[in-house]
């Protein structure tokens, strides 16, 4: 067991964790590293938000946890078990860019998980998600002739579809207008309670992940990433509250916001 | 009258006014522009001995089987080469030297190693039209977008399905264009292998008609190698529209 997690009781109700891992990528003007010696946890059956500024290495975290990146050194343990490095339907990350085929119908693209090695996850009902994530009427139109709500709504349904227990969504309302973000937070918390799933989602939106997520992974702003602030969000997953939600890091990214929601 | 079609008539009227005007004037000597009537008889003569249908049909014949032959290899190699490009570095280097290679300079292999008959052009054929196809398949398949490829391994799609669903009908685009140049050069170079090493097809028809110096003749050959070339682009336009809406809905 991964005993990096310095300061959080690790218990069994861990979903997932990242245990001091380190990315880095090459470019240009070399070598930077991403995140060094990292080490989070996240708990089963909530929703939490990693938060930080833009371009600071969240969604490469998020990639970790998903397999799609493999750390240089460090593991993810996902249920316990080493699963660095190696995709699963389990944990199903909706990456940024959606990665939708605009050549396949939307009902096609929801379905992809048909041709999956072995089918071995069990298969949701494609009308049922439809029907439930409001696509009835667009299933048969090609991805291009969506906007980026239905799309990205689409990309919910393809992931819904494999049942996966674990949801990593990559900033997956930062091309959605704010009418239907509230939509679709409502949306989330339905799909959370109905297919009993963990999200896990990245955003540099306060507002967001006030709203949205039970707790909050707070990461700096400074590369490399070496370490998580956890804080419990005041609203506690309670649409429609309240509260005053403050970020506060030493190295002076500060923001406070006044979350007054109705639904 | 179709605003299409009317440019096109007026182009091909005018053309050959221009061309009858200048070849029963004394300007240009007729031996090399026999006048019109001459034209006719001849491509007359052609048709009346059975020739032409038969010269016609052998080229048609050769061309389909060689750039078949070419564009189903060069989509496959060049779908493999796409889809591992570590092994296909290795290859590479053989693949790039004989591209540089005219097709032509096989001639006298080809006909050392399969006669003089339909094979020699064929094979030739085939060479030349492999490479667009191979380069345009191996392109497209390289530069699928990491996004798609991710998704495929989220979703862990096994490879062949991932080349059915993702790879093929995003680098379909790309491929038919490098047919297409397949088909254009598939043409060109059917004529001159016909012109060395075959008993028949339009090529021949220019190469025998040459030693009999029957300039009428062979201006006929080259009339009929446009049309012949004019309707193979144009359906291969046709059948890309076709194949490209079909996949890609």
């Amino acid at each position: 067991m991964c005993s990096a997690s310095a300061g959080i009781d690790v218990s069994k109700d861990s979903s997932l964790e990242l245990c001091s891992v380190s990315k880095s990528f090459k470019t240009n003007s070399g070598v930077v590293a991403i995140v060094e010696n990292f080490s989070c946890m996240f708990k089963k059956g909530l929703i939490s938000a990693l938060m930080g500024p833009s371009g600071i290495g969240k969604s490469t975290l998020l990639r970790l946890a998903a397999g799609i990146e493999t750390p240089e050194r460090g593991s993810v343990l996902y249920e316990g078990k080493n699963v660095t490095g190696t995709t699963s339907v389990q944990r199903m990350l909706i990456p940024q860019e959606l990665g939708l085929f605009d050549w396949l119908t939307v009902r096609a693209n929801i379905t992809l998980a048909d041709h999956s090695i072995g089918k071995k996850a069990v298969l949701g009902e494609c009308d049922e998600l439809i029907e439930q994530l409001g696509l009835s009427g667009v299933e048969q139109m090609y991805p291009p002739q969506l906007s980026g709500g239905m799309k990205q709504r689409v990309a919910l349904a393809r992931a819904l579809y494999v049942k996966p227990q674990l949801l990593l969504m990559d900033e997956p309302y930062s091309s959605v207008d704010s009418l239907t973000k509230r939509k679709l937070y409502q949306m989330l918390f339905e799909l959370k309670e109905k297919y009993e799933v963990t999200v896990l989602l990245v955003t540099h939106d306060v507002h967001e992940a006030a709203v949205l997520a039970d707790e909050v992974i707070l990461v700096g702003d400074k590369r490399p990433l070496r370490e998580a602030e956890r804080k419990v969000s005041p609203l506690i997953g309670e649409y429609g509250k309240r509260a005053d939600f403050y970020y506060d890091d030493k190295e002076g990214f500060k923001q406070s916001i006044d979350v007054s929601l109705r639904v | 009258m179709d605003h299409r079609i009317f440019p096109i008539v007026v182009c091909v009227l005018v053309t050959g006014a221009i061309y009858w005007f200048l070849s029963t004037s004394a300007l240009v000597n007729p031996l090399f522009f026999p006048e019109p009537k001459l034209l006719l008889s001849s491509f007359n003569d052609w048709y009346a001995s059975g020739d032409l249908l038969k010269d016609v049909l052998s080229s048609a014949l050769r061309v389909t089987v060689g750039a078949t032959i070419g564009i189903v290899a060069g989509a496959l190699f060049g779908g493999l080469g796409g889809l591992y490009p570590k092994y296909y570095n290795y290859i590479e280097p053989i693949v790039e030297f004989t591209r540089v290679i005219s097709p032509l300079a096989w001639i006298p292999f080809a006909i050392l190693l399969f006669g003089i008959g339909d094979r020699p052009a064929i094979v030739l054929v085939a060479i030349a039209s492999f490479f667009p196809t191979f380069t345009a398949t191996s392109d497209a398949f390289r530069s699928i977008p990491v996004k798609y490829l991710e998704v495929a391994r989220l979703f862990q799609l096994p490879k062949f399905k991932a080349v059915k669903i993702i790879y093929f009908p995003y680098c379909l685009p790309q491929m038919i264009t490098g047919m297409k140049v397949s088909i254009g050069i598939a043409w060109y170079v059917l004529v001159a292998a016909e012109m060395l090493g075959a008993q028949s097809g339009l090529g021949y028809v220019i190469q025998t008609s040459k030693l009999t110096l029957q300039i009428e003749r062979i201006i006929c050959a080259i009339l009929v190698i446009g049309v012949m070339g004019i309707c193979i682009r144009i359906s291969a336009s046709f059948l890309e529209r076709v194949s490209v809406r079909k996949v890609q809905g």
